[in-house]
């Protein structure tokens, strides 16, 4: 399946991953859960062990220190 | 993942819990009131200056300490304006959007005018990481602008995260004394000129950090500094972070051993601390780390 991602360092993308879970798609851009928060195009927050649908469009905001 | 609590559907999942947006919200702030309760951070009438960024973190604690305490407590916003044009430019026009519209005094104090330069002139003159230099005239500022607007203590929104890497910095430099300074109560707690600095988002990361400003719509800017992420500490902080994610917990031991290290450590030696003979702050040397790096700057003028 196809997911769509938009990220501030790394602009838009196209991934494929098999089966659809948030850890796949994590290992597929190499970042990990404590570094990351996804946000889907309807504004659904997903955690690690949850499933994304084909299509989804998804904001990649990565954690920083500071602020 | 559903919310442990209500069995809707859960936005994070951490060693502090899996919840859903409200019951994150809530949770978020009741550890934080938790531990300002447990170290005994904030008493009632107390003067709380809160180093203010205008970014996710301290917008975040501002908040916080606004909501509970405004009543009982003065509470002010200092910012420290390093002059990174771009970023602290913006963050700065936030942080006072927010002040004007919550009715929170502010007072803003530069590096340009404490040293004559700004931090994007410092980094083209002088070698190594620009993190290391800033953070030396930060922490002075700090100290300097707490004592300035006359605060009992100094609010700062340092996170699990933050603690965790400056405990692991430590370690990796065998610097013990530095180590038992950290703490959600920090430095020297009675000493004339010196603030005592609070941490009362010690045991949040910084992931639920951001995750509360996004959710309570605190307009910060989701960006990090552009200096950030090099040198020691930004290697730290990637491993930490990879670390947590396969050993959820692992940045709340570091900081849990850290504070039993430092209680036997202050109970047997106390704290050792010398002043400036320039400035008359606490300092761990004769000269402060900050009049060391002014008296540096002015050999080096500005290009």
């Amino acid at each position: 399946m196809e997911i769509k991602l938009n990220n501030i360092n790394f602009g838009e993308k196209t991934v494929k991953i098999k089966n659809g879970s948030v850890k796949e798609l994590l290992k597929k851009i190499s970042l990990n859960d404590d570094s990351v928060i996804l946000v889907g195009k309807q504004g659904k927050i997903y955690t690690k062990d949850e499933k994304i649908k084909n299509g989804e469009e998804i904001k990649v905001i990565e954690v920083f220190s500071g602020g | 993942m559903k919310c442990e609590i209500c069995g809707t559907s859960a936005v994070i999942s951490t060693n502090n819990g899996t919840l859903c947006a409200e019951h994150f919200k809530q949770r978020f702030e009741s550890i934080t009131l938790s531990t300002i309760k447990k170290y005994g951070l904030i008493k009632k009438g107390e003067k709380i200056a809160v180093a203010n960024s205008g970014g996710k973190d301290s917008l975040s604690l501002l908040y916080i300490l606004s909501k509970y305490f405004k009543k009982s407590n003065n509470i002010i916003s200092i910012t420290m304006d390093e002059g990174i044009k771009g970023y602290r430019d913006k963050t700065i026009e936030i942080m006072e959007e927010y002040c004007n519209r919550y009715g929170v005094d502010y007072k803003i104090y530069s590096y340009k005018d404490f040293t004559g330069r700004t931090m994007d002139s410092i980094t083209k003159t002088r070698e190594g990481i620009p993190c290391s230099a800033c953070g030396v005239l930060r922490r002075h500022l700090i100290n300097y602008a707490a004592s300035e607007v006359s605060a009992d203590k100094v609010a700062t929104a340092h996170n699990m995260d933050d603690e965790a890497e400056n405990v692991i910095m430590n370690l990796v430099q065998n610097d013990i004394e530095k180590m038992v300074r950290l703490g959600a109560y920090s430095g020297v707690i009675k000493e004339k000129g010196f603030v005592p600095r609070i941490k009362p988002f010690l045991f949040l990361s910084e992931k639920e950090t951001m995750l509360f400003s996004m959710l309570n719509d605190i307009n910060a800017i989701h960006t990090p500094c552009p200096y950030a992420g090099m040198g020691f500490r930004g290697l730290i902080s990637r491993e930490i972070k990879r670390m947590e994610t396969e050993f959820i917990g692992a940045k709340r031991n570091v900081i849990n051993t850290m504070l039993d290290i430092k209680n036997q450590h202050v109970s047997k030696n106390g704290l050792k601390i010398n002043k400036c003979r320039y400035c008359g702050f606490p300092s761990a040397s004769d000269i402060c780390e900050a009049c060391k790096l002014k008296e540096e700057l002015k050999k080096s003028p500005a290009i």
